[in-house]
């Protein structure tokens, strides 16, 4: 494979904490490689290391040895700093509990993470609009969290995520939260952005009807991986 | 290569809408708990208020010492020195002064209380007759501002220029008579309002009137020294209490303005140190509502820093939202301030001959509320940083 078609490459990755005397592996020599396109799911038992996996993947933490490659640039040993722009311009997040900004409108959370990079209002408006119309809340730009139902809450945040166009978007059990129907629009309209726009996703998940949409499964358990399948999504 | 740096206008409009957006979500968050931060405001608000207020009486005796100085500042008072302090004596000792160097002219005064029956007069400054000889008048009062009218000329014996507030007292104009001292004397001249109660509230008589109503004939209790030059004031008092210092107390204008500054210093720092005691406590309630406000927001700090705001941007927004709630609670201290400083005129004016003693000032308003907003800008500076500095792990973690 073309290494310019690499969007995620993990060697070796270790993250070791201490819990009072104990050694706790949370990741445990993790060698990952996820293109560009690409559409995963990481599965596993609650303990088995997926959060650690994501917060390393996401610029969030760093690791205790080993190497995480976002985009081609190996962000271990990055200063806090520079970490931050990798998560501005490289990264977008969803997370379980959807986490918009409770005082902002849809368009204003969509708008956060361009701000954040200090791009100028007027190319915020029109790329977080177009974000907005991608999810299919092109009309409701205007309303604020608490006026939207979850599923729409979960797509505000996918917007949010997309409106940077980063290499990848992790996803923290993006359906978590929602009913099974819902749940299915979420995943379904994830699937979409990934076809049209080409988006990259890494979707944490522990259902696994969730992770059936997917193309690539990754069973972690107890920091290792386990299994690494290619599947035919459904 | 060379970058050329102009003014980019979009990106101006840009930043300017950003900071209004920015200035709006502060406001929200402070709306999200509506009654704490009611309450914080509040206490900003009684303390800015006091500082306010206290500061308006300051603002009041500073302008009013200021303009007393500014008047009279160039001539220097000379009291006669007797064997039991200060005395009156004869008008022919100020003779002794008139063969210093850099003297001009020397006249003597007379000063009495003129009497009044109203039992409401204000009790800072009592009416007071000036008894001086009409040639010397110029010298003496010369730099205060006329409202109408002129000074005392010579050979005058039957006319009067009196203080702004003793003919708005008396509703007296250029021309009505008044008698002061069972004299009665054709007001010839009115002064502008000096804020300065000593003048003010005075009367400027012909010394004779006053030396006649008191049965003192050819008696002063001071003496005016006017100098050659304004600038030699000070040399002019120094040489009075060196040569003459058993029979005059001169008071350099400079000296005076020095003890009355001191004095003033003073009374400034305690009411001031207690206003601003009382605006500390309400930055320690915005600290207090901060650290509250940032414990319940770590969940949505976590999620700002993941989608990519730096720990600057987090203290930025914390930071702005304290200085806001500062100056809210300024503006409104002030505004308060304002309406209390009006009611206690009013009511001093009308119970204590149009006394006011509050005057808040445009400039002590802005200072104010520059000050509460500074103060909640401070109070806001750790609890920001503890959000900035949070770990954002540990922060998504929480519930």
């Amino acid at each position: 494979m073309n290494e310019n078609n690499v969007a995620l490459q993990t060697r070796d990755l270790m993250k070791h904490y201490h819990q009072g005397d104990a050694l706790v592996k949370a990741l445990d020599g993790v060698d990952l490689t996820i293109h560009k396109g690409e559409f995963t799911s990481i599965m596993g038992r609650s303990g088995s290391g997926k959060s650690t996996l994501l917060n390393m993947l996401g610029a969030l933490d760093r690791p205790s040895d080993g190497s995480v490659k976002i985009d081609g640039i190996d962000v271990a040993k990055l200063s806090s700093r520079k970490l931050v722009g990798i998560r501005r311009s490289k990264i977008g997040f969803v997370f379980q509990q959807y986490n918009l900004v409770p005082t902002l409108t849809a368009l204003e959370n969509v708008e956060l993470p361009l701000k954040y990079s200090g791009i100028s209002s007027k190319k915020r408006l029109q790329q977080a609009t177009k974000a907005l119309e991608e999810v299919g809340l092109g009309q409701r730009t205007r309303h604020r969290p608490q006026q939207m139902s979850g599923g729409e809450q979960q797509r505000v945040a996918i917007a949010r995520a997309l409106v940077t166009k980063p290499a990848i978007i992790l996803a923290d059990e993006p359906t978590g939260e929602v009913d099974s129907h819902t749940a299915e629009q979420i995943i379904d309209l994830m699937k979409k952005l990934n076809q049209e726009l080409g988006a990259t996703f890494i979707i944490v998940t522990h259902d696994p009807a969730v992770a059936q949409h997917t193309n690539r499964i990754i069973m972690l358990s107890d920091g290792r991986i386990e299994s690494d399948a290619k599947i035919d999504a459904k | 290569m060379f970058r050329v740096k102009s003014i980019d206008y979009n990106s101006l409009h840009s930043t300017l809408n950003s900071q209004l957006i920015k200035m709006k979500e502060s406001l929200l968050n402070l709306k999200r708990r509506k009654l704490r931060t009611v309450l914080t405001i509040l206490g900003i608000t009684i303390g800015i208020f006091a500082l306010s207020v206290m500061g308006s009486l300051s603002e009041y005796l500073t302008n009013s010492i200021d303009s007393g100085i500014r008047y009279t500042g160039d001539i220097v008072r000379v009291l006669p020195r007797g064997s039991f302090g200060i005395e009156a004596v004869q008008e022919s000792l100020g003779q002794k002064l008139t063969t210093l160097p850099h003297v001009k002219s020397v006249t003597g005064g007379l000063e009495t209380q003129i009497d009044s029956s109203d039992s409401n007069s204000n009790p800072f400054s009592a009416k007071t007759a000036f008894g001086i000889n009409p040639e010397s008048a110029n010298d003496v009062f010369g730099k205060i501002p006329l409202q109408d009218g002129r000074l005392l000329q010579k050979d005058e014996t039957d006319t009067t220029v009196l203080g702004h507030n003793l003919a708005a007292q008396s509703n007296l104009k250029v021309g009505d008579t008044e008698t002061i001292k069972d004299t009665k004397l054709k007001v010839v001249g009115i002064f502008q309002p000096t804020q300065n109660n000593q003048i003010d509230d005075a009367a400027i008589v012909p010394l004779k009137i006053i030396q006649k109503a008191t049965n003192v004939p050819g008696i002063v209790s001071f003496f005016v020294v006017t100098p050659d030059q304004p600038e030699n004031a000070d040399l002019v008092a120094k040489e009075v209490n060196d040569k003459y210092s058993k029979d005059f107390n001169a008071l350099s204008p400079s000296d005076l303005k020095k003890q009355i500054q001191q004095g003033l210093l003073i009374f400034n720092i305690i009411i001031l140190a207690g206003a601003g005691l009382a605006a500390v406590v309400g930055g320690f309630a915005t600290i207090n509502t901060m650290i509250m406000s940032i414990s319940e927001r770590t969940r949505e700090i976590g999620i700002k820093k993941a989608i990519g705001a730096s720990n600057r941007q987090i203290m930025q927004e914390f930071l702005l939202e304290s200085a806001l709630m500062g100056f809210l609670g300024g503006a409104i201290a002030v505004g308060l301030g304002k309406l209390a400083t009006i009611a206690i005129n009013a009511f001093t004016a009308s119970h204590a001959n149009g006394l006011q003693i509050f005057s808040l000032t445009p400039r002590l308003a802005l200072l104010s509320i520059a000050f509460a907003t500074f103060l909640g800008a401070i109070a806001g500076i750790i609890p920001a940083i503890s959000a900035a500095r949070m770990n954002i792990v540990n922060a998504l973690r929480t519930e």
